[in-house]
């Protein structure tokens, strides 16, 4: 048997795609996929499967964003039958299949679908698609051998080479046995259930076929999640494609691996106990600047004790951990809000702890500023309308100046260019038919900035509509996240030639 | 820059303008290319450190937008093409300025003696490095990052290995900004320890330099 997929309409229109007999491929946009289509960019990174076995030909949806569709019916797996239309993305593909089982035998499925893909897959290289001599006009698409390697921690040699150490990826936890996979610049190694993984785990019923993939390349090293159905989460946090550090725990299913870069990178040539000694020492540090910039560390470093540290200052409410208690805002989650909440009525923590509320953007404490607008306190009513203004995007300035008042706290964040000599009041009740006529759709959001939902990665045109300092705070939620791909270089450097 | 029409003598220290008058000591006129003015040479660096202070207090402001800052780097990038007209025979003017005590006025001077790309300029600044301390030593760190280091990488790397750890650090993080980390980073575990908070500071900045996403990806 054999399967030959045409591509009648689409970026690589006129090729064709062979599967033969007892092997598997997959398609998609990426190069995980064995058949790649990178100018499809509704196709996703691997959108479907097709396995060819001895009497029948399966084509799989692989969790794909768009849907695979067979004759125009949505898929998540179907029999392959001769003729058949597949669509997917932007891609359209006749199968032509040689072979077949004529129609009315007994389902092949009884007898061979049925059984694990695995069966029907030889031993022997981890990728197992052989581009078809026949017919003569198929044009393999094959990559050349897979890039993809088993690889064991005895086959990679002791000289890592130019590009710096290399990477072990470590399986501690889960329902199956420890294990590890070392992969040498240039190799990828995809984690799952099936053998299809190069790490696989099939005792793993919560974890995909092909659950994620770490590529490491030239000291860098990247996982994505291969659209699988429970998600991967890395350091706890869901991800769909980041960049790794050394130290980072990944849970697939049921399953716990944790990342060893070996060689370059700050910190990582120290012990894990010395790092986390370092920081801690950091974290104590009588002066606060250090302190303050010992945090922006462990942002940019994904430290993963970081947002408990910060929950547990907040709790004591103290000017001194001023630091902690704006990070959390920060990087706070949902469950964060009854202690943020709890810092926004701490009158005896200034006018300033207004600034912790427009930081964090939940709705919730909207009502807190519009209350401390009302009021008398003309330096609280101000901080109150920076924050909404930092929520909600509106300024709400009245007519009325008073003085500048002097620095609430010393440990500032941000150093206000050109301080004014006096402060324009806010008009609390502009503040407040605002927030009426915003309310009913801002209040259904987790975290708002600048009038816009942040919710998960933010786009190049939300943060283009972000002042710098929520832009800065949100880039680096992203990256405590593990969900940027800048660097504190991008951040900061200058953009003239 | 403004070019004259004439070749008539220019006044050689203007001394109306605070902090950044150019030195009697170092008056621009000798060897001074032709349609140089040292009074506009003087505006354009004080418009330069102040733009420069600016923009760097911007960048996590709430008061500022990214394109405010983009128009910030425009009129930075206007005054620094106007002041590297003066060439050479801006050198002493701009090493008297970096010796003086002006933060913004410092910075300025040392990214503009970087950006002349003439070797003894750019080693006028390794060489402000290696005396500077506290106040100083940080208005130096921000040109270092931000100008062209290509003269003093070799200078800037011996900084790292052997100065004292003030001015190692400051070193480590200009080639940790440029992407050129050094061997060096090994000690920043020590560095981020030491008894001067200054260097601890620093330290825990180029930690999260070198441990962003796209740093990684540069080295």
């Amino acid at each position: 048997m054999r399967v030959t997929l045409e591509i009648v309409s689409g970026p690589q229109s006129g090729r064709k795609l062979v599967v033969r007999s007892g092997y598997s491929a997959q398609v998609g946009r990426t190069e995980w996929a064995d058949f790649a289509f990178p100018d499809d960019n509704q196709m996703s990174s691997v959108h479907f499967m097709v396995e060819c076995g001895q009497q029948a030909c399966l084509i799989r949806d692989l969790h794909s964003t768009n849907g695979t569709r067979v004759n125009g019916r949505v898929i998540s797996e179907s029999i392959l039958n001769d003729q058949d239309r597949i669509d997917a993305g932007q891609t359209c593909f006749v199968a032509y299949v040689e072979d077949a089982v004529p129609s009315g035998s007994p389902d092949p499925r009884a007898t061979q679908v049925l059984a694990p893909p695995a069966a029907t897959r030889p031993a022997g290289p981890s990728i197992a698609i052989q581009p078809a001599a026949e017919p003569p006009e198929a044009v393999p698409l094959l990559r050349e051998a897979s890039p993809l390697r088993r690889t064991t921690l005895t086959d990679v040699p002791v000289s890592a080479g130019p590009a710096g150490g290399r990477v072990v990826l470590e399986r501690i936890d889960g329902p199956c046995e420890k294990q590890n996979v070392a992969l040498l610049s240039g190799q990828v190694v995809r984690v799952g259930r099936t053998e299809w993984a190069e790490l696989a785990s099939p005792l793993d019923g919560e974890m995909s076929s092909l659950h994620f993939a770490v590529e490491y390349d030239r000291g860098v090293c990247r996982l994505r999640d291969l659209n699988s159905t429970n998600g991967t989460f890395v350091n706890g946090n869901r991800v769909t494609e980041t960049v790794l550090a050394d130290g980072d725990k990944i849970r697939a299913g049921q399953t716990t691996l944790v990342l060893h870069i070996e060689g370059g990178g700050v910190l990582r040539s120290a012990s894990p106990t010395s790092a986390a000694a370092c920081f801690r020492a950091a974290m104590a540090d009588e002066d606060p600047a250090v302190r303050r910039e010992a945090l922006w560390a462990a942002v940019w470093t994904r430290q993963p004790w970081l947002r408990e540290h910060c929950r547990t200052l907040c709790a004591k409410a103290s000017p001194e951990h001023w630091g902690a208690i704006l990070m959390l805002a920060i990087l706070g989650r949902p469950q964060d809000l009854p202690q943020i909440l709890a810092i926004g009525r701490a009158a005896e923590l200034g006018p300033r702890r207004f600034e912790v509320l427009g930081a964090y953007g939940h709705p919730a404490p909207v009502a807190v500023l519009l209350q401390a607008m009302a009021g008398d306190d003309a330096e609280a009513a101000v901080a109150a309308a920076a924050a909404f203004k930092k929520i909600t995007g509106v300024s709400v300035d009245s007519d009325r100046h008073v003085p500048s008042p002097p620095e609430a706290l010393g440990e500032s964040e941000a150093v206000q260019p050109g301080p004014p000599h006096e402060v324009v009041l806010p008009d609390p009740r502009r503040a407040k038919a605002h927030w009426d006529r915003v309310k009913a759709e801002v209040s259904q959001w987790t975290r708002s900035c600048c009038g816009l939902e942040m919710k998960g990665k933010a786009s190049e045109d939300t943060l283009a509509q972000l002042d710098m300092q929520s832009r800065w705070e949100a880039i680096c939620r992203e990256q405590f996240e593990g969900t940027c791909s800048r660097s504190l270089v991008e951040l900061e450097a200058m953009r003239i030639p | 820059m403004t070019n004259r029409r004439d070749d008539s003598p220019d006044p050689v220290t203007p001394s109306r303008l605070h902090p950044l008058t150019l030195s009697p000591s170092h008056p621009v006129t000798p060897g001074r290319p032709p349609g140089v003015i040292p009074e506009v040479y003087a505006k354009h660096l004080e418009e330069f450190a102040f733009l420069w202070g600016q923009r760097q207090a911007a960048l996590r402001s709430p008061d500022y937008m990214l394109s405010d800052v983009a128009r910030l780097e425009e009129r930075l990038a206007a005054h620094r093409d106007g002041l590297l007209l003066a060439g050479e025979a801006a050198i002493p003017a701009l090493e008297a300025v970096m010796a003086g005590e002006d933060p913004q006025a410092v910075s300025a001077a040392a990214y503009i003696l970087l950006s002349l790309k003439i070797p003894k300029a750019a080693e006028r600044v390794v060489e402000a490095l290696l005396r500077a301390e506290a106040e100083k030593l940080e208005a130096l760190r921000q040109p270092l990052c931000h100008g062209p280091i290509d003269l003093i990488e070799k200078p800037l790397r011996d900084a790292a290995e052997s100065a004292p750890a003030p001015a190692a650090v400051t070193a480590l993080e200009a080639l940790a900004f440029h992407h050129r980390p050094d061997p060096a980073v090994d000690r920043l575990v020590e560095y981020v320890q030491d008894k001067n908070p200054q260097v601890r500071r620093t330290a825990w900045h180029i930690m999260a330099t070198l441990n962003s996403a796209g740093s990684r990806d540069a080295n």
